[in-house]
């Protein structure tokens, strides 16, 4: 999925146009980055949390000619998925019944103990 | 900003910067997690433009070892979301950090300087008594240590001036020392690179004549005895032994142990995965010994003749004559003594 087709998806889910999406969506990655780039972390609910991790230095040798080279300390950002991405993306085939079978199975419990309650 | 940035705090500070309502924001940004979770979902990777892009990597179940009981069991495969920052945000980050460093160094070089000046300032007073009230009013910007007889208003315009004279005797001994330091490294660089081309072209020239006075023994040893001096004399330029060269030549140029100047090519080899000097030679010529003369030729782009890597653009030389028979005697002596030569530098 591009940014582009990532914008066309949010602008239908939020009902909104695809200028306003992108403008949004701008302003939501300079708010992360500069977040990051503090030194802080970013927590959303129900998706995951980016957060920076610093990478020492450290020395590598190339398997082919032996030689070592010097990879510089960085800071890397990184994703933890939250569970319910997580299971989202396990359990994609799962999750879309799931859902359907939960939401069917209360509604026949209440029938029958209305229908119960009734008698 | 926050250092701990929750999906409420962005939600506020969307909303603020954007011009839009808290509900609007909080749509939108339900609507972008869902999003990324459906194209996770589909494609299993969503890139967002300026931050980096999510993808899914598949871990593959894998056998364990209960360690309580030792029973083997596997633990299942699942699909892990990762995240991968955009280059623009690495190099952002990168050059941030660059950045802090570089701050940090002028100071620390100024430190430094500053405390050299001072070492010098504390001599020349101590040597000389006259020009000390001079100096200390230059210790003005560092420690307010001043000479309260020197009035600041006649003695500023001088200040600038000032600085300058005072390094100007201890400037030239600092680079003095280091341009005879650079000198000598020089001297020493150039000698060593001359000695090893005058001793390489010298032993040219001795199997040259060697094999001319084996010709004609009478007429040539008066040349032969010549060799010994041009060994003897590495600091001459290698210009002026050159006429004796010449003569030399003709005898047959490829036989030397010198580098040969090729001067037609066969197409340029492109070398493939794990390929050696020696194949390519079996390739184009039928001989691997001949990897000699593709090494002569592309000494500048090859370290060692084992320095041969996948990907390299090498020229392949076109034979001579008196090069292309494999089984001929002095060929192979010259391939032998080439290939001794070549894999012992």
């Amino acid at each position: 999925m591009t940014n582009k087709d990532l914008i066309q998806s949010v602008s239908q889910k939020a009902a909104l146009t695809k200028q306003a999406t992108e403008q949004l969506l701008h302003h939501t990655v300079q708010i992360i980055t500069e977040t990051l780039k503090d030194g802080g972390d970013v927590k959303i609910q129900h998706f995951g949390s980016l957060s920076v991790s610093a990478h020492k230095a450290r020395t590598v040798t190339n398997p082919r000619n032996g030689k070592k080279t010097e990879v510089p300390a960085k800071q890397v950002w990184t994703f933890k998925a939250n569970d319910r991405l997580k299971n989202a993306v396990n359990e994609e085939r799962v999750e879309s019944r799931k859902p359907k079978a939960e939401s069917t199975k209360p509604k026949t419990e209440s029938k029958k103990s209305q229908t119960t309650k009734s008698k | 900003m926050a250092e701990h940035l929750t999906l409420v705090a962005l939600r506020r500070a969307l909303s603020a910067r954007a011009g839009v309502s808290e509900k609007v924001a909080d749509d939108f940004l339900n609507a972008l997690t869902g999003s990324i979770q459906d194209g996770l979902q589909k494609d299993g990777d969503v890139t967002i433009n300026g931050l980096g892009s999510f993808k899914i990597q598949d871990v593959p179940a894998r056998e364990s070892v209960n360690v309580t009981t030792g029973g083997r069991f596997t633990i299942d495969g699942y699909k892990k979301v990762v995240f991968t920052e955009g280059s623009n945000q690495q190099s952002a980050l990168s050059a941030q950090r660059s950045a802090v460093n570089n701050d940090i160094d002028p100071l620390q070089k100024l430190g430094e300087q500053a405390e050299e000046i001072k070492d010098i300032l504390g001599e020349l007073n101590a040597m000389s008594t006259e020009s000390a009230p001079i100096q200390e009013s230059l210790e003005i910007p560092e420690p307010p240590v001043t000479a309260p007889v020197a009035p600041a208003q006649p003695e500023k315009p001088q200040e600038p001036k000032k600085p300058q004279e005072t390094k100007k005797p201890f400037n030239p001994w600092l680079t003095g020392l280091i341009t005879i330091g650079v000198f000598a490294m020089l001297l020493i660089i150039a000698y060593f690179i001359l000695r090893h081309q005058i001793v390489s072209w010298a032993d040219g020239m001795r199997s040259s004549l060697e094999q001319r006075v084996g010709e004609q023994p009478s007429a040539e040893i008066i040349e032969a005895q010549e060799t010994p001096e041009a060994q003897e004399a590495p600091e001459e330029t290698p210009e002026t032994p050159e006429p004796i060269v010449t003569p030399a030549q003709p005898a047959n140029p490829w036989m030397d142990d010198s580098a040969r100047k090729f001067t037609e090519f066969q197409r340029d080899e492109i070398v493939g995965q794990d390929s050696r000097l020696a194949w390519v030679a079996k390739k184009r010529y039928g001989e691997k010994a001949y990897w000699v003369f593709i090494y002569e030729v592309n000494r500048d782009r090859l370290k060692s003749p084992d320095h041969v890597l996948p990907g390299m653009q090498l020229r392949v030389p076109k034979l001579p004559k008196e090069l292309r028979d494999p089984n001929d005697p002095e060929t192979k002596a010259l391939l032998d003594r080439l290939s001794k030569k070549y894999l012992n530098s």
